[in-house]
């Protein structure tokens, strides 16, 4: 798995290149906290490199958005690939998190 | 070639080349030059040699030269009758050791008018002189070489040297001189005869014997027609000529010898001797009177033979004084390399695990001392890394004690024993539970609420290892809890009870997929509540596989959200129930593919015949691995299968 972090219309926008499983979700949240600690709110997760996703996976997702919220902030995700939506369908998560198809509407949704 | 030697051998073998290399070219110098000196020097006293031959050679036969105008002086002196003349002529015989014989033969008239041939001749012989005439008509004086030549020439020349067969089997020669009379510058230079003289020629061969010429050197003479005069070997004087030899050879060089000899040149030539075989230098000169050439050999191996001993010696100088710097080179290289060898050998023990072998103490400062220094700190480091590996090991070593117990824990709290309820006809039930760590996330669960309703649940903590397996215990342990204390509560509200407590203080935001239905073993009605669990499969008894697909909610321990609702369907007798987890459909290869539901499926189908759950699940396990092969098991793999019978149930 790779992360690269840049800002676009006062969002944190992160691109998960990879699997997002048991063996990189440990990196995956410690970035994460790195970034919400610093004071950003606002979050976009690109997800169209992101090829396969575990339950430890969706656990650091949930824990990002659980933060996130806490502080008031937006965690949005986008362009995700059939296989991961699979995943969130089955364990209703599409229903938890805000989904939408590009980064257009992700810009949009935080407008 | 040197690789595998050591650094003292390389060390000596560079030093040796180097220092033979020099003193080679040193050598080839010093031996080029002193060959060309005393070449230039021993040529030199060759020169000389055959010109001091050549000039004594010349005196005698210059001196022999002057007994024939001895002879002219006769007729100046006014002898005119024979009897004078035979007497004069005996005297200058007797007289003259030298002289073999002289004749003198006139012109026709020229002494006695008349007389056609008139050549009296005396000679010795046994110590006397006898006299002969030579005017016998059919020997006819007047056409011979020896008359013809000078008269014609108008000079006197010396004949061919030749054996004398009378005279006592000597060499000799004759020297024939024209001579003019009266001289009274009325008739001058009137030709009146020939005066002739013969020598012997033995003595030439004394001095060539005499001479000196390093060890087997020798002298040689070769007359005008290049026969040999006087030579060391008898067989080839008055035999040979040198071109017999050249051509008996095939040896161009010695011919080419022969015609600048028999020319009357002087000088040099290196030839290849034709008797020894031997190279050697030759020096040549004429005898300017007679038109004879004389040589000197010496042979090239003589001449050098003094050098050739002299570089013998520098050659066995050379060899001991390289096989003394050898042995300084190896003793000092052997001083340089020792403490190298020494550190060798200790750190071939602490490479074999001796971290305190003790390293040569080296006082130096040089390249050899930094070294030890660096292994010194290397050894400290070594030793201390070991130190911490071994307690490292230890602690692992203990941590995965613990864990094996922690599995063995985690084992006992779900049913393992099949078939659970051996005197039940009216269900059977199999589960496996195979986790990716030592403990892991996954769980499932099956217990009878009462005689005729079995509760059964199937889970999947986020995660995997030892918080996953705390997660799935507590799971486990409010799913009981919740049962037995609400025995007749649907699996909904069973769901949403255990959400509650699962959400409180989760700061890990760990939650579990979960799955629990309650099956009335009497009537076949199933209810369930799916949160966020995979599907489970139905096999009916026609052997149809449905998916329960409906999902009531998020995992549990995601969010307080609404109340889990129930769902309900009803089951026939021979329906088997599969309930997985993503363990099975995520299972992945060493190609990173997944083993998705389709493959299940495909499984499920050939199982549709078959009631027995542990048939069933064995044959999704054992497709699971087929596909997976060597590829790590990344996820735990986790089934219960529930083969509902009901009452009289019987297989088709």
């Amino acid at each position: 798995m790779e992360l690269k972090f840049y800002q676009e219309n006062n969002a944190s926008i992160i691109e998960i290149v990879g699997s997002l499983d048991t063996m990189t979700a440990p990196e995956y949240e410690k970035q994460m906290i790195e970034m919400i600690d610093g004071g950003s709110t606002v979050f976009i997760a690109d997800c169209t490199q992101l090829d396969y996703i575990s339950s430890s996976g969706l656990r650091v997702l949930l824990m990002t958005l659980k933060n996130i919220s806490n502080k008031g902030g937006k965690f949005i995700l986008f362009g995700m690939q059939e296989p991961v939506f699979e995943v969130f369908k089955i364990c209703r998560f599409d229903n938890l998190f805000t989904i939408v198809a590009d980064k257009s509407a992700a810009l949009q949704s935080i407008a | 070639m040197l690789k595998n030697r050591s650094l003292r051998f390389k060390l000596s073998a560079f030093i040796l080349t180097g220092t033979i290399l020099v003193a080679a070219v040193l050598f080839s110098y010093y031996y080029s030059v002193s060959r060309k000196l005393i070449l230039e020097s021993a040529l030199t006293n060759a020169r000389h040699l055959t010109m001091e031959t050549v000039n004594s050679v010349e005196n005698v036969f210059r001196s022999t030269a002057k007994i024939p105008e001895n002879l002219v002086y006769v007729f100046e002196t006014g002898i005119t009758d024979e009897k004078a003349l035979y007497r004069f002529m005996e005297t200058v015989v007797k007289n003259n050791t030298e002289l073999f014989g002289s004749a003198i033969a006139f012109e026709p008239g020229a002494m006695v008018p008349g007389v056609e041939r008139f050549a009296p001749y005396f000679y010795k012989n046994n110590g006397q002189i006898v006299y002969s005439n030579l005017s016998d008509p059919a020997y006819n004086y007047h056409l011979q070489d020896w008359y013809q030549i000078p008269k014609e020439l108008n000079k006197p020349i010396w004949s061919e040297p030749y054996f004398d067969e009378g005279g006592g089997d000597i060499i000799m020669a004759t020297y024939s001189v024209p001579f003019r009379w009266p001289n009274d510058g009325v008739n001058e230079n009137k030709f009146r005869g020939i005066i002739t003289i013969d020598i012997s020629l033995v003595w030439l061969k004394q001095v060539f014997e005499e001479l000196s010429i390093y060890e087997t050197g020798y002298g040689f003479l070769l007359s005008q027609s290049g026969k040999f005069l006087v030579h060391p070997d008898p067989d080839n004087v008055m035999n040979a000529s040198i071109f017999d030899i050249a051509e008996l050879q095939q040896d161009e060089k010695l011919r080419e010898l022969g015609r600048k000899m028999v020319r009357g040149q002087t000088g040099f030539m290196n030839i290849i001797e034709p008797v020894t075989g031997q190279e050697v230098y030759l020096c040549f000169a004429p005898f300017p009177s007679s038109g004879y050439s004389m040589g000197i050999v010496i042979p090239t191996a003589e001449l050098f033979a003094g050098l050739t001993r002299l570089n013998r010696n520098v050659a066995i100088i050379a060899v001991l004084g390289l096989l003394a710097l050898f042995g300084v080179i190896s003793l000092i290289s052997g001083r340089i390399t020792e403490p190298i060898r020494r550190l060798s050998g200790a750190t071939t023990l602490i490479g074999q695990g001796d971290f305190n072998a003790v390293l040569p103490k080296i006082d130096t400062n040089d390249e050899i001392g930094q070294l030890m220094r660096s292994f010194e700190t290397m050894q400290i480091a070594l030793a201390e890394y070991i130190e911490n590996l071994k307690k490292t090991t230890a602690d692992k070593e203990k941590i995965e004690g613990e864990l094996r117990i922690a599995h063995d824990i985690q084992m006992s709290i779900i049913p393992r024993t099949f078939p659970p309820f051996p005197d039940r006809s009216d269900v059977d039930i199999y589960g496996i539970l195979e986790s990716a760590k030592a403990v892991g996330g996954d769980l499932y669960d099956f217990f009878l609420l009462d005689e005729n309703r079995l509760g059964a649940a199937i889970g999947d903590v986020s995660g995997k290892g030892v918080p996953a397996s705390l997660f799935m215990a507590v799971t486990r342990t409010l799913l009981r809890a919740k049962s037995m204390n609400m025995k007749n509560a649907s699996p909904g509200k069973i769901v949403t009870s255990m959400d509650i407590d699962l959400c409180t203080e989760n700061d890990a935001s760990m939650f579990v997929t979960f799955f629990y239905f309650i099956l009335n073993l009497k009537t076949g009605e199933l209810e369930y509540c799916n949160a966020g669990h995979n599907p489970p499969f139905v096999l009916d008894e026609d052997g149809e596989i449905t998916a329960i697909d409906t999902v009531h909610g998020f995992p549990l321990g995601v969010m307080e959200a609404e109340p889990y609702e129930t769902g309900k369907i009803k089951i026939r007798p021979g329906t088997r129930i599969v309930l997985y987890t993503d363990g099975v459909t995520e299972a992945e290869n060493e190609a990173r593919e997944l083993f998705k539901e389709k493959r299940l499926l495909e499984t499920l189908k050939l199982m549709k015949d078959v009631q027995d759950p542990k048939e069933i699940s064995l044959a999704v396990k054992k497709a699971v691995k087929e596909f997976t092969l060597e590829a790590e098991q990344s996820d735990d793999l986790t089934m219960l299968v529930i083969n509902y019978l009901g009452e009289n149930y019987t297989s088709k």
